[in-house]
């Protein structure tokens, strides 16, 4: 390495002076005087021209440091100074190469402080070129101007072409990056291989064929040599062109990157190239990079398109024979998937006008798995009657059960399911929104969707089923009394305890307030024959008196909530009795109705489905 | 507004609640296809068994598979699960790659601790289990997002529990006082009392520079000596 400029940092007062006269050596008069005399220039005098040619000096020479110079930057190794010319690409215009027997040389047109400083983060050593030699560089100040000791004449070195620089920089390696796409180079017989595996994890992959021929990077593109060059070269490199597949893996939805498993496995295999796009006309080898940047190798790699590699793979030209095809195109129907005619003997032969329908099976019911839901009825015989009245009564479930009386069995309902369970008659479990139970604990057997209940009981209307193991009952729901009504028994005899001259007087009073009709009165208080509209007084007091008197119309009575709930799931709007029964706080029978309801809205409606 | 069958057994099943019948109420759930809500209530009444073959039909496979392996002890399904179907983790999902990758491993985390469950309840060897743990113990000193999966550090406690290395649950409990997990020191003294009978002893902050700068990392928590300090 030359030595440095022996030059000493310049005191302060040298800067007042004028660019010529700070090169090295040379001594005026007036420059030893100022050099000399600090203390005298620090007074504030003015420093007095020493000769009297010398002109007014400026305070600070301006700007030394940032004129544009031709700056060459010295190298032992090519990956360095191709590093180099890579930044000088990117700033400067016009970057060269030279060499000579032992060191590379970067030159470009830069700005000076901007060249000195890529010229230390390379790690190179920076010349100056003025005239035809170029001039070892201090690193500050302002460049050298005369040739001194370490000056190097450019006709020694000899002008290289870029790319010399950048296939002897080689490419180094960083490993461990990932990929979202990468472009796979392998022989036909590797690739079906390759893109069987790629499916089998769900990557996009694509391939098509390359033609590649093997060529050192330069920028100039193959063309067709004229016949006056020698054949023989052109021969030659035809027979040294070879195919390729090139096969494209892409991640799909399921990952972010391409599985480094993969890529690992790839990378240590001979025979596969596993490379990054560049851009559509270069491929590099992946976790390869040269000291340039992607993108400055494109732009100095124009021309062919370019697979850029490591030994024992080397570089490539290649261009495409065909376009993109998926990689599930390979894949081929085997004979057995071809289709072909039915084959005679797999359908029923034809014996009569209508088709051979299955055979039914007899509906059985079998015990189920579960035994521990809810009750939704009790089914009685004449014995257990007489232990439900004296179980029921004062029991809550008295005010909300109903009792469907048949020939010798009875039938214990109430809205949404009994739910409490009391110790007497069997149980039952309704099926679905239909009023069929099932004794608790069992099931049928085939298990029955509610259309099918709708459809083989079909026409119920106001019965109610009940299906044990051994036989079918039927009860006629519109019998249905209260359950109290066992042991309430009929209205006791009423006596009313009004004296008879109030009844006189009343009806005095009754028949002063009624207008005279046409029509001959009777004397019954019956409301039966009234031609004349009546006020409401009239009404209200002759209700009044027939009240006392044990007979005509009972006060209208508004329905309970759970009359009503029970109407309701009657009628068959399940999901209303289930919304009044969940609003005054009776969620289980309200989540009994809403689960019969929601079984009976699985099925469509009789009648849409298809047939 | 129509009321479709999910809509009407999902109030069915809210019924049943209310009403107390929560076998019923997890049957219509499972019926109406809300598996989690399902799986909860079968794991609230104690039908694991249940619980787990919700959970796994909700996605959520390394919580089915913790109950298979820690409350029903089989162990076998527990693994075949785990390797079925990956983790479904939701639509919360962070945007950044890195916070992605974090959360990944964090999960990863997770079902290794499964795993490592599994090894004890086979009886098998218990190496990658003690190097879990070890990797549990990290992941809760750095506190990397462990936000994520708060069943991170119960589920490690129950499997030192299991393999009947008290010395590694107090080693899990201080690395999450250490890393500043909220109320950590709390739920160690819980554990001490209700396991060894004895309250839990912790240094003072002041004893030593470490000590205070864990101390100072551990926000949102009450001080560490379940005594008041005289500050």
């Amino acid at each position: 390495m030359p030595p440095r400029s022996g030059q000493r940092p310049p005191p302060h007062s040298s800067y007042r002076g004028v660019p010529e006269e700070l090169r090295p050596g040379s001594s005026s008069p007036a420059d030893a005087e100022l050099v000399a005399d600090p203390i005298a220039d620090s007074d504030g005098s003015a420093p007095s021209p020493a000769s009297p040619e010398a002109s007014p000096l400026p305070i600070r020479p301006a700007a030394t440091t940032r004129p544009t110079v031709e700056l060459a930057v010295r190298f032992t190794s090519p990956a360095l100074a191709a590093r180099c010319l890579g930044r000088f690409l990117d700033v400067a215009a016009r970057p060269s190469v030279l060499r000579d027997a032992d060191s590379w040389w970067v030159l470009a047109h830069i700005p000076l402080d901007l060249g000195r400083e890529i010229s230390e983060l390379a790690g190179g050593v920076g010349y100056i070129r003025s005239g035809s030699s170029v001039l070892p560089d201090h690193g500050w100040g302002a460049p050298p101007t005369s040739a001194g000791p370490g000056a190097v004449d450019i006709g020694t070195l000899a002008d290289t072409p870029l790319l010399d620089l950048v296939i002897a920089a080689g490419l180094y390696q960083r490993p461990g990056l990932s990929l979202q796409t990468a472009v796979i180079l392998t022989s036909a017989a590797r690739a079906g291989g390759l893109l069987q595996r790629a499916l089998d994890l769900r990557l996009t992959a694509t391939f098509r064929p390359l033609l590649v021929r093997p060529r050192l990077p330069s920028p100039e593109p193959e063309v067709a040599e004229p016949e006056v060059a020698a054949p023989d070269a052109d021969e030659e490199a035809e027979d040294v062109a070879g195919t390729l597949i090139e096969v494209r893996l892409e991640v799909g939805q399921n990952r972010p990157q391409l599985p480094a498993a993969l890529l690992t496995a790839l990378d240590a295999d001979r025979q596969v190239l596993v490379c990054r796009q560049a851009s559509p006309e270069l491929l590099v080898q992946h976790n390869r990079f040269s000291p340039l940047t992607d993108v400055q190798l494109q732009a100095i790699l124009s021309g062919d398109r370019w697979i850029v590699a490591d030994p024992p793979y080397g570089c490539w030209t290649f261009e495409s024979l065909a376009d993109y095809a998926e990689g599930w195109q390979l894949t081929t129907m085997q004979k057995c998937h071809q289709l072909t005619a039915g084959q005679t003997g797999f359908a029923d032969p034809r014996t009569t006008a209508h088709a051979t329908l299955p055979d039914a099976k007899p509906l059985a019911v079998v015990p189920a798995s579960r035994a521990d839901g809810p009750l939704d009825a009790i089914l009685l015989d004449a014995g257990e009657l007489r232990a439900v009245r004296l179980l029921l009564e004062g029991h809550p479930l008295a005010e909300v059960a109903v009792l469907v009386p048949g020939r010798d069995q009875f039938l214990l309902l109430a809205g949404g399911g009994i739910v409490d369970r009391i110790p007497v008659g069997r149980y039952l479990t309704r099926v679905g929104s239909e009023p069929i139970y099932i004794a608790h604990g069992w099931r049928t057997e085939p298990a029955l969707p509610a259309a099918a209940w709708r459809s083989l009981f079909g026409g119920l209307g106001d019965r109610a089923l009940v299906i044990e193991p051994e036989r079918t009952l039927v009860f006629d729901l519109s019998a249905q009394r209260p359950v109290w009504e066992l042991w309430a028994g009929e209205l006791p005899e009423i006596d009313d305890q009004i004296p008879e001259d109030a009844k006189g007087l009343l009806a005095e009073l009754d028949a002063e307030t009624t207008p005279a009709p046409p029509a001959p009165r009777r004397s019954s208080p019956t409301p039966a024959a009234r031609p004349e509209p009546e006020t409401s007084a009239r009404r209200g007091i002759r209700r009044f008196v027939q009240r006392l008197g044990g007979k005509g119309p009972a006060t209208p009575v508004q329905p309970t909530w759970r009359e009503q709930a029970w109407t309701a799931e009657q009628g068959g709007d399940l999901v209303g009795a289930a919304r009044i029964y969940d609003v005054h706080g009776d969620s289980l029978r309200a989540a009994r109705l809403y689960e019969w309801a929601a079984s009976e809205a699985t099925q469509p409606a009789p009648g849409s489905g298809p047939g | 507004m129509a009321d479709t069958p999910q809509s009407l057994l999902n109030r069915a099943a809210h019924c049943y609640l209310r009403a107390g019948w929560i076998h019923e109420a997890a049957r219509c759930y499972r019926e109406a296809g809300a598996h989690r809500r399902a799986a909860e209530a079968w794991e609230s009444v104690g039908a694991i068994a249940d619980a787990a073959v919700d959970y796994r039909a909700a996605g959520l496979t390394t919580r089915a598979a913790w109950l298979l392996g820690h409350d029903l002890g089989d162990a076998t399904s527990a693994r075949e699960l785990l390797e079925a179907a990956p983790d479904n983790p939701g639509t919360a999902a962070p945007a950044a790659a890195e916070e992605a990758t974090v959360a990944r491993a964090v999960r990863d985390l997770l079902r290794r601790v499964v795993l490592a469950r599994c090894d004890v309840a086979d009886g098998s060897d218990l190496d990658d289990a003690l190097g879990t743990l070890d990797d549990v113990m990290d992941n809760l000193e750095q506190n990397r997002a462990t936000w994520q999966v708060p069943e991170l550090e119960p589920w490690a406690i129950a499997v030192a529990e299991a393999m009947q290395r008290l010395d590694l649950v107090a080693l899990i409990f201080a690395a999450s006082v250490r890393g500043g997990q909220y109320q950590a020191a709390e739920r160690w003294d819980a554990w001490s009392q209700r396991v060894l009978g004895v309250p839990l002893q912790l240094p003072d902050p002041d004893d030593d520079e470490a000590t205070r700068l864990a101390f100072a990392r551990s926000h949102g928590s009450l001080p560490w000596s379940p005594y008041p300090l005289n500050r």
